[in-house]
């Protein structure tokens, strides 16, 4: 599958403009992870992909045609999970999934069911009516709609919030395998799952794509402006940006990302969220 | 093959909501409230039927309708706030889901109606008895209740799907359904979307009409609400649109909005085509609006009538044959006249086609047909069909000509193209075997001539003169006799009827009222040769009674189960039914009338209601009476003084002509009704009571010279002057 985001712009009725030509090819295999702060513009780019939304300027290409006029196939090849979603509360996890198995035409929808519950580990939820899952349960049933009958396009808005560690470290997983034939799409605040699963990182910001590319890439970019310093500064420094502060046997040591790291800090090998930071820092400076 | 696995799953889930099942058990619920005080069918007629049937189906169709239309309401407004669709729209197209959710609530309101109808179908067997009728009780859920449930279902998805605002489309759909049960469409039965018009249920003549306008109705809401949730598809919000650009994209769907606008134009034609109304003027015109030539320039000397009423679908099919002889050396253009509700199909003079004009000028019952008659000896042959309407005036009542299998009525108009200068007529009408028809008329025989092979009947009318049939009512008819010293008199009443007529002693109540009346006033001239006739005609006919010569016809509406078990403690009295036998008396046996009738409301009705009080005093007693008669008239009185347009007439042409009519019917009816009454019985005081008035109207009844008796006539009888009997 193949999908090309062409100078894409969206403004929305009340006249903010979410992305400012925007363009990206999209090709499986890939696991692409999206990351950017809050209001980046992620979530409509999205609803974008699916359909939900139409650009204001620019298209999307499905294969060599537009998006829109391949409305149908789309759908019968997109598994989504949205940032915020709602499910039937008055049916169990299994008559859910063969709702929305129906839904999504899928033959042999008892065999794809049994998969996706077993995949997100809702087998034994099977016959629980939805309206008594926790938060994280009802996450995973959203999770398993999306990958039911193995979509070839994964479009998965903040996938693993209000999951436990464990679990999150389950789903990377499976996204990782999933990928394997198809596109997944992944947006995250979390830099550690895109880190240990994504093969490609777009980093969105203010509506334009800050970074495309590995995170090896990423990180690259960022030697030499990650570093640690001792004690805390006395007031605040310009020209660094702290990511992290770290209590040690010393006392509290500071990570910090920099364009010129300053002389009382040592320079240390980036992380990808240092490399994220880096990256943000550098942009709002400008 | 997609969308039935949503339907599938969709009605699976509606099914499994916890929200449904309670408004399923509501709807279940809601046909209480018929048996408890909603009685919108017994209005005017206390029938089995209405009670146990139609009243509790109303009930239903209103509840259930209220409730699944809220149902709808929350289920659309629930996938977009409880953000389902989200989920769902990205998986599949919005029309087709909108679509299955719909339509899967229409299939669970279908289950919920089925279930009520089973659930009602033991107590409704049991209270109805051998008066159940199955084909009404299949009407009143499945053809009342069900469409109006569905057009409420629709029409909440329509709105919502346009305004996508739940609580503005609740207040879109209470206008509709307030203005549905507001005084402006009551009598009009199209336009009762939540609260069909059902004016009456017989239990003994059949309800062919209240069931075809009603599913006329409802067929018409399902088309409109239809239409409505059609065109509402495309408005369903798309890609982050609002209305405007969601309704335009979605229009490229052609096929859409171009069935929405067929089915409006489907309902539109069926609205401004019905068949079963006429479009006169509501105010009663007199005949001469409608002149006949008053000079004709041709003799008819006879016409010979077949026909063929089809009871199944309630229309008459019949050939006139008319032998006539043109007076002049040129073609005449002869006016007939005859119901709205048919159509000439063919005329013919002398076996060669010749023109004719439908006027369609509908006025009161019928409307002109104009022939254009060559010279010369001429057999005319006028082939005519079509379902006889209801006059426009009684639309609200429902009541007219009908053809049904159990009831048959005809008046002068629906049996032919009807000319005041025939010389004679004779009438050939197949009938289902079981209707025995009976006319209005005295001296108008009805024989059987035939028995035919298929089931019916074959009877001929042949009136002593002329082309005038009267008024024909056919039913299952029994005769029962009633005989006094005086007076004997024969009573028809349908079949099925017989055992609660004599449980109640039917005969000995229509004795009692003979006998008191002879003995009062006298005998009325016809009891020395013959017999008094009274006949039961259906409500579909007629509300009420009226009286010709020798003959009182009273409507089913008068014989209902608490009238003849009247008693000071019971809230009912066989008013009707005595007023109408008082008839021979004061009506046609003296005929009360004077030139004033217009503005004093003088006429044979305010004698006749006060004889029918003075009966009621009589048989259950005097406090009984007063309540049901006196205190009703001066209450009738008491707001003819407070009216406005009675005090001021002028500006009654200022109203529209359906209002008017309204009024002006109204006031008529309490000057006659009530005014009269109390005036009589302001007389019965001046004079020195009932003994002393009693003398005075034997005196006016049996003089000779008097006929009619006038206001003046009655207060010489008195010795009291007009003034004298104004009310206070």
């Amino acid at each position: 599958m193949n999908i090309s985001i062409q100078n894409v712009e969206m403004t929305y009725s009340n006249g903010k403009q979410a992305l400012q030509g925007i363009s990206a090819p999209l090709q499986s295999p890939s696991l692409i992870g999206l990351v950017g702060p809050n209001g980046a513009g992620k979530s409509t780019l999205m609803k974008l992909l699916v359909a939900g939304l139409l650009p204001t300027k620019g298209e999307i290409l499905l294969g060599d045609s537009p998006l829109i006029s391949k409305e149908k196939e789309l759908k019968e090849n997109l598994g989504y999970l949205p940032q915020s979603f709602g499910l039937y509360d008055e049916l169990t996890v299994y008559q859910f999934l063969d709702y929305m198995a129906a839904l999504k035409g899928i033959p042999q929808s008892r065999a794809a069911i049994e998969k996706a519950m077993a995949e997100t580990n809702l087998s034994q939820y099977k016959r629980t009516r939805i309206r008594t899952l926790s938060g994280g349960q009802r996450q995973r049933v959203g999770i398993a709609q999306a990958i039911l009958g193995n979509p070839k396009l994964l479009i998965l808005d903040e996938p693993t919030v209000g999951l436990d560690p464990e679990e999150r470290i389950n789903f990377r997983n499976l996204f990782s395998k999933a990928a394997q034939d198809k596109i997944v799409l992944l947006s995250t605040h979390i830099i550690e799952d895109v880190q240990s699963i994504c093969n490609r990182i777009i980093i969105l910001h203010c509506g334009i794509i800050l970074f495309d590319g590995s995170p090896q890439e990423l990180i690259l970019a960022a030697q030499g402006h990650v570093g640690m310093i001792d004690q805390m500064p006395a007031e605040k420094e310009e020209g660094y940006h702290i990511t992290a502060r770290l209590n040690t046997l010393k006392g509290v040591c500071c990570r910090i990302v920099a364009e010129e790291l300053p002389p009382i800090a040592q320079a240390v090998d980036p992380t990808l969220e240092d490399a994220y930071m880096y990256l943000i820092a550098k942009e709002e400076k400008k | 093959m997609s969308f039935l696995s949503y339907l599938r799953v969709e009605t699976g889930r509606i099914f499994r909501s916890r929200i449904f099942w309670l408004a399923a058990v509501l709807t279940l619920c809601a046909p209480i409230a018929g048996y408890l005080f909603y009685f919108p069918a017994t209005l005017n007629h206390e029938s089995s039927i209405g009670l146990w049937i139609a009243n509790p189906a109303l009930a239903g169709t209103f509840g259930g309708t209220v409730l699944f239309a809220l149902l709808t309401l929350y289920e659309l407004d629930r996938v977009y706030r409880k953000e389902m669709a989200s989920l769902t729209d990205t998986i599949v197209s919005t029309l087709m889901l909108s679509s299955s959710r719909t339509l899967s609530l229409l299939l669970a309101a279908a289950a919920a109606v089925v279930c009520a109808a089973v659930l009602y179908l033991p107590y409704t067997l049991y209270r109805t008895g051998a008066l159940w009728d199955g084909g009404y009780y299949l009407f009143a859920y499945l053809g009342l209740m069900l469409p109006t449930v569905w057009s409420g279902i629709l029409l909440a998805a329509a709105l919502y799907q346009f305004t996508r605002r739940v609580e503005l489309s609740a207040v879109l759909l209470t206008a509709l359904v307030l203005l549905s049960m507001s005084q402006y469409v009551s009598d009009q039965f199209l336009l009762r979307w939540i609260n069909p018009l059902v004016p009456w249920c017989s239990d003994y003549f059949g309800n062919l009409r209240v069931i075809q306008t009603g599913l006329y109705s409802r067929l018409l809401w399902l088309l409109l609400s239809a239409s409505l949730w059609l065109l509402s598809l495309p408005a369903i919000r798309k890609y982050g649109y609002g209305l405007g650009r969601s309704f335009l994209k979605g229009c490229r769907k052609i096929y859409l909005p171009f069935t929405a606008f067929v089915l409006i134009g489907c309902g539109f034609g069926m609205y401004l085509c019905q068949p079963f109304i006429n479009h006169s003027q509501m105010e009663y015109a007199s005949f001469s609006s409608h002149p006949m030539s008053t000079e004709p320039k041709l003799t008819i000397d006879e016409v010979e009538i077949t026909c063929k009423p089809n009871v199944m679908t309630g229309t008459q099919q019949g050939t006139a044959t008319y032998k006539i002889f043109n007076l002049e050396k040129e073609d005449v253009v002869e006016t007939f006249i005859m119901n709205c509700g048919y159509t000439i199909d063919k005329v013919t003079a002398n076996g060669e086609t010749i023109p004719y004009t439908d006027l369609n000028n509908d006025l009161n019952f019928e409307k002109q047909i104009e022939v254009t008659i060559p010279p010369g000896y001429v057999t005319l042959v006028m082939e005519y069909s079509g379902m006889p309407q209801v006059w426009n005036g009684l639309r609200g009542s429902l009541t007219g000509t009908v053809f049904s299998p159990e009831f048959i009525s005809l008046e002068m108009c629906d049996f032919y193209p009807y000319h005041s200068f025939i010389e004679h007529g004779k009438l050939e009408l197949t009938l289902p075997e079981k209707l025995i028809p009976i006319s209005n008329w005295v001296d108008i025989e009805v024989n059987l001539i035939s028995e035919n092979t298929d089931g019916t009947r074959t009877w001929e009318l042949e009136p002593p003169r002329g082309g005038y049939f009267g008024n024909l009512y056919a039913a299952e008819y029994i005769a029962l006799e009633t005989e006094t010293e005086n007076i004997s008199a024969v009573f028809y009443c349908p079949k099925k009827q017989q055992a609660a007529m004599e449980e109640v002693n039917i005969q000995q109540i229509l004795a009692d009222v003979l006998e008191y009346c002879s003995a009062h006033y006298g005998t009325p001239p016809f009891a020395e040769e013959g017999k008094l006739r009274l006949i039961e005609a259906g409500i579909p006919a007629m509300m009420g009674g009226y009286a010709v010569d020798q003959t009182s016809i009273m409507s089913e509406n008068t014989f209902y189960e608490k009238i003849y078990t009247a008693s000071a403690e019971t809230a009912n009295s066989p008013e009707i039914m005595i007023h109408e036998i008082v008839h021979q008396w004061w009506g046609l046996g003296k005929n009360l009338y004077d030139d004033n009738t217009a503005s004093n409301g003088w006429s044979s009705e305010g004698l006749t209601t006060y004889t029918t009080y003075r009966i009621i005093k009589e048989k259950y007693g005097e406090e009984y009476a007063k309540e049901h008669c006196v205190d009703v008239w001066q209450s009738q009185a008491d707001y003819l003084k407070n009216n406005f347009y009675f005090r001021y007439p002028e500006y009654l042409d200022r109203l529209p002509e359906q209002y008017a009519a309204r009024v002006r019917g109204s006031v008529d009816s309490i000057m006659m009704y009530s005014v009269v009454p109390l005036k009589i019985l302001k007389a019965e005081k001046l004079v020195g009571g009932e003994e002393k008035m009693d003398e005075i109207l034997k005196g006016l009844f049996t003089n000779q010279n008097l006929n009619p008796i006038t206001y003046a006539d009655f207060l010489d009888a008195c010795g009291l002057t007009e003034e004298a009997l104004e009310l206070d």
